[in-house]
């Protein structure tokens, strides 16, 4: 059995051959090769074959010397652009030291606004997946009692009369709040994340079905029965079967008909799910009661015709009627609809084009290195320039080769950056948090490879035009041979200027990264007001069986799941509860303290917790006491800010009594005040919160938290082991540490951290080689100069200081350009710094210092050996 | 003006279309890309380009010292054909003109670059 020639070889070896004599030469290398794959084998065969496409394609260039040995007469543009690319490739491998750097520098430059437009690409650009996105809004409440307005969810009430709203052909909404179920059909149980939609809500987004229908109106019924499958959870846990419409799963103990599958683009916001059921709104009573819970997320699509400001007057209107005739719930209530980009990606665009400046500065840092380089090339290359163009070549003809140079070395350079890029893409994916509202993969695309192929060209041409028209100029007399070796002071004045502008922008960079760095290390540093160094968080969701139907089972099993764990060894305290500070997502309630009216209710998230959370979480209770194993009571342990805002005169509120909802809700005693913690995020400050007792099932226990003696990834497995003989059908979801938790909160601060950081670095380790090759190409130009100094009795000590003293004037100018800069972009990134002022004198003052000292000693490795000069062998060199 | 033809002097032959010429001397009737390019790396040691073997012939053609005629397609050729190359009796005198004039120039000098 002969191998077969590879046919990638082929094709390279027959690119360059005459389309009449392609098929005999071709021809000619496959049946050579298989003579040698059955004398050599078939390893020898194919090196010796890509050895020949290789020649085929880069021999000399017929327009440089034919096999006979004679110039060929030039056969037009192309072949003379052929033979600058084969001049341009044999210069690169003459001086293979100098091409690696300026391939690398142009690598750091394209790589970095490569991966990063990787990600403004989709943020800012990319069309989204949903049809006609101009028309597609997202419609919430604006609360306007406090300033600026706040966005708010929409209740069951608002949403019913929100449908009535002029200007929009169709509005639907999605529960902000996803829930969780055990899908308990294929293999081991494992649990899910369930969305729900009101009727119509993917006609909005204009998502059809991959598979079956979606809602219609039948399915909207108090106990709805039927579920959409996520692309995803169909593709993974029923293996993309065809027949899965109509199949019937078990999602928590409960069958629900499978009615069609929902490509994974029609998951939005907080909707990234695994699967959609119906929301179903009871009209009657949301009417009557103006439900106040307030999770939905409304959606709709402009009439056409109408502007999205006409949308928002008819939306003011609607909600000043509906407050007027229910000014208990809704007064200082307004509505209004942003375009869906807007809310989808508005957020994270600052930070992204943040981003995307650092990276174009870095390139731009790259560009102004390469200039320099080249200019010092160029100059030295002076005389052969000048016999060139006494030869006849044209100016133009010249700029052409060095340019078409430059661009076979950006070719390269581009080449490693996609290559670098493709690398960093799978950091970036992995850092890059939920940056938007919809899901966002970072990826090599095809727009992003052109973009890299056009920012190629682009900094080819740049960087090449110039120092080439600079080095032409004064080439055409007759070749002399002083011209080589002297600089104009021109160009001189031309690289230290380039030198001071590399230093602004690294200093610019520096200044970012050291803001953000700080910022972040504030942010990590804050006091949560609870502490979980060594602990284990997991979910376990229990469905509705017949073993978990009734509440004091539930709130059972979670009792003796909790005991037993605490009797592991290694456990300290484990405790039930609804969700921890940082990840807990639940219906913020309102509160009344008793006796008061619905106008001095307060918003708190309630958390269930059982009775060894306050110490497993080490939330400290400031005033009476914590949750005893059972409260055959209703009780509730408030926060400190929550207490103090609810009875603002009362020092101690401990047993005083609270209505949960409204004025006419439920009343639970105060037995406790705990410390305040961040709950939502670790910047914005405290949040206010409300315990409730786990064991009066509401709300409900869904996670067990462990505080461990140990390293807590020990007990992972112990844990499943119980669960496991607990009850074989539960899973034991989302294992994590509060690490993981804390790390998730400021996931995308250290994303743009790291970034600059990246950034900086190469921003700063480009100046440096900047400053030493201008200053080792100057030394080297003014030996004879620094010799006669010497001679004439100059002391080296002197010398040091004329060779360093005009580079750092050149540097200090950077610094001060730089600073200067930062101060005037300084309110475009003070958004995203935490606890500091984008000013931050320390800050910018270790940057300059930084900057200076690496300038130093970027100046004092070439400037030493222009002391070290001896003036005798100079002086009788020349 | 008037125009006025350049007389065309026989062209010399270069060093590879020399080797080339050898190459379809020896070979004959078996002659085409693959094994000129053998028959050249085998005997001087040159290592070649298949394309360069194509290039010289296309020249030594359009000078009208050789002939090519298109085979019939092989397998083992991938299904292509192969174009069968014949020394033409201008080509013969050219190259046996070079042959004189370069044993000519070596003549007693075996002494000081040796036989193969």
């Amino acid at each position: 059995m002969t191998p077969r020639a590879p046919r990638l070889a082929l094709r390279l070896a027959g690119l360059r051959m005459p389309r009449e004599e392609r098929e005999f030469q071709l021809g000619d290398l496959e049946e050579e090769f298989a003579t040698r794959a059955a004398r050599d084998g078939a390893r020898a065969a194919r090196r010796w074959l890509w050895t020949q496409a290789v020649r085929c394609v880069w021999r000399p260039a017929p327009g440089a010397r034919d096999a006979a040995g004679r110039p060929e007469p030039t056969g037009g543009s192309m072949q003379g652009l052929w033979r600058d690319v084969a001049f341009g490739a044999r210069l690169i491998r003459r001086a293979p030291l100098a091409a690696a750097t300026a391939v690398l520098t142009l690598a750091l430059g394209i790589g970095a606004n490569v991966a990063i437009f990787s990600v403004a690409w989709p943020v800012l650009v990319a069309p989204l997946p949903f049809p006609d996105e101009q028309s597609l809004t997202v419609v919430q409440l604006r609360v306007e009692t406090v300033t600026p307005p706040r966005a708010n969810p929409v209740s069951a009430s608002d949403y019913l009369d929100l449908l009535r709203a002029p200007g929009f052909s169709r509005l639907a909404a999605f529960n902000m709040f996803p829930g969780e179920a055990v899908l308990a059909d294929e293999g081991e149980p494992r649990q899910v994340s369930i969305g729900a939609v009101t009727e119509g809500f993917f006609g909005v987004l204009g998502v059809p079905p991959l598979v079956g229908r979606t809602f219609g109106p039948d399915d909207f019924v108090e106990a709805p029965d039927v579920v959409l499958l996520n692309e995803r959870l169909w593709r993974t846990a029923f293996g993309g079967a065809a027949d899965i419409v109509g199949r019937r799963i078990d999602l928590d103990g409960g069958r629900w008909t499978v009615v069609g599958v929902m490509p994974a683009t029609a998951t939005i916001g907080t909707l990234d799910v695994d699967a959609w059921t119906p929301y179903w709104i009871d009209v009657a009573r949301a009417s009557a009661t103006r439900v106040q819970s307030y999770g939905l997320v409304m959606i709709g699509r402009l009439s056409p015709g109408t502007t999205i400001e006409q949308a928002n007057a008819g939306l003011r209107a609607l909600m000043a009627d509906v407050a007027a005739r229910y000014p208990r719930t809704n007064a200082g209530l307004s509505a209004g609809a942003v375009g869906f980009r807007e809310r989808l990606t508005g957020p994270v665009r600052p930070v992204v084009l943040l981003l995307v400046g650092g990276a174009v500065l870095v390139l731009v840092i790259a560009g102004l290195n390469l200039t320099a380089l080249q200019v010092a090339r160029h100059l030295s290359r002076g005389q052969e320039f000048t016999v060139r163009r006494a030869l006849g070549a044209s100016r133009a003809a010249i700029v052409r080769q060095l340019t078409v140079e430059l661009i076979v070395l950006a070719g390269f350079g581009g080449a490693a950056g996609l290559g670098a890029a493709s690398v960093t893409l799978g950091l970036l994916a992995r850092f890059a948090p939920t940056v938007a509202w919809y899901h966002i993969t970072p990826g090599l695309t095809w727009p992003l490879v052109l973009f890299t192929l056009a920012l190629t060209a682009v900094a080819g041409l740049l960087i090449g035009l110039l120092p080439s028209i600079a080095a032409l100029r004064g080439t055409g007399g007759a070749p002399s041979a002083t011209r080589a070796s002297t600089p104009t002071r021109a160009a001189a004045r031309l690289r230290t200027l380039s030198v001071s502008l590399q230093v602004a922008m690294a200093v610019l960079l520096l200044v970012a990264a050291t803001l953000t760095a700080a910022s972040l290390a504030r942010v990590l540093r804050v006091d949560l007001g609870f502490e979980l160094d060594r602990g284990l968080i997991a979910d376990i969701r229990l469905p509705y069986t017949d073993r978990y139907a009734s509440t004091p089972s539930r709130v059972g099993f979670y009792r003796q799941l909790v005991e037993r764990a605490e009797a592991l060894p290694g456990v300290e305290r484990a405790c039930a509860t609804s969700g921890v500070p940082l990840d807990n997502n639940g219906n913020w309630m309102t509160w009344v303290p008793e006796g008061a009216t619905d106008a001095s209710r307060q918003a708190a998230l309630p958390l269930g917790v059982s009775e060894g959370c306050f110490d497993a979480l080490r939330i400290p209770i400031i005033e009476g006491r914590a949750f005893t194993s059972s409260e055959p009571a209703p009780v509730v342990i408030l926060s400190e800010s929550l207490a103090h805002d609810l009875w603002p005169d009362v020092a101690n509120p401990v047993g005083r009594r609270v209505h949960i909802g409204v004025a006419d809700g439920p009343l639970a005693e105060v037995v406790g005040l705990a410390g305040d913690v961040r709950s939502s995020s670790l910047e914005s400050g405290t949040s206010r919160q409300a315990y409730l007792p786990v064991s009066n099932g509401w709300p409900a226990a869904s996670r067990i938290v462990v505080r461990t003696t140990g390293d807590p990834a020990d007990l992972a497995g112990a844990l499943r082991r119980l669960l496991r003989d607990e009850d074989p059908g539960l899973a034991l979801a989302n294992l994590r540490t509060m690490g993981d938790i804390v790390a998730s909160a400021s996931a995308s601060r250290r994303f743009v951290m790291a970034l600059f950081a990246g950034f900086a670095a190469i921003a700063l380790v480009l100046s440096a080689v900047g400053i030493y090759g201008v200053l080792a190409h100057q030394v080297g130009q003014r030996t004879r100069e620094i010799g006669i100094r010497l001679a004439l009795g100059a002391r080296p000590r002197a010398v040091l200081g004329l060779v360093i003293g005009r580079m750092l004037v050149g540097v200090a100018a950077g610094v001060v350009l730089g600073l200067a800069g930062a101060r005037a972009l300084s309110a475009a990134i003070a958004a995203q710094l935490y606890g500091m002022s984008a000013t931050d004198a320390r800050v910018y003052a270790g940057v300059a210092a930084l900057v200076l000292a690496v300038a130093v000693i970027a100046a004092w490795l070439p400037a030493r050996r222009a002391a070290a000069v001896d003036p005798v062998t100079t002086l009788r060199g020349a | 003006m008037k125009h006025i033809e350049p007389s065309r002097p026989p062209s010399p032959l270069g060093d590879f279309e020399q080797l080339v010429l050898l190459a379809l001397v020896r070979l004959g009737d078996d002659a085409y890309g693959a094994t000129i390019r053998r028959e050249i790396e085998t005997r001087t040691g040159r290592d070649l380009a298949i394309s360069a073997v194509y290039v010289a012939l296309d020249r030594l053609e359009r000078k009208g010292l050789v002939r090519s005629r298109i085979g019939e397609p092989s397998p083992t050729r991938g299904g292509r054909r192969r174009k069968h190359v014949a020394l033409l009796p201008e080509g013969r005198r050219a190259l046996a003109a070079a042959y004189q004039q370069f044993m000519g120039m070596a003549e007693g000098l075996e002494e000081e670059f040796g036989r193969r």
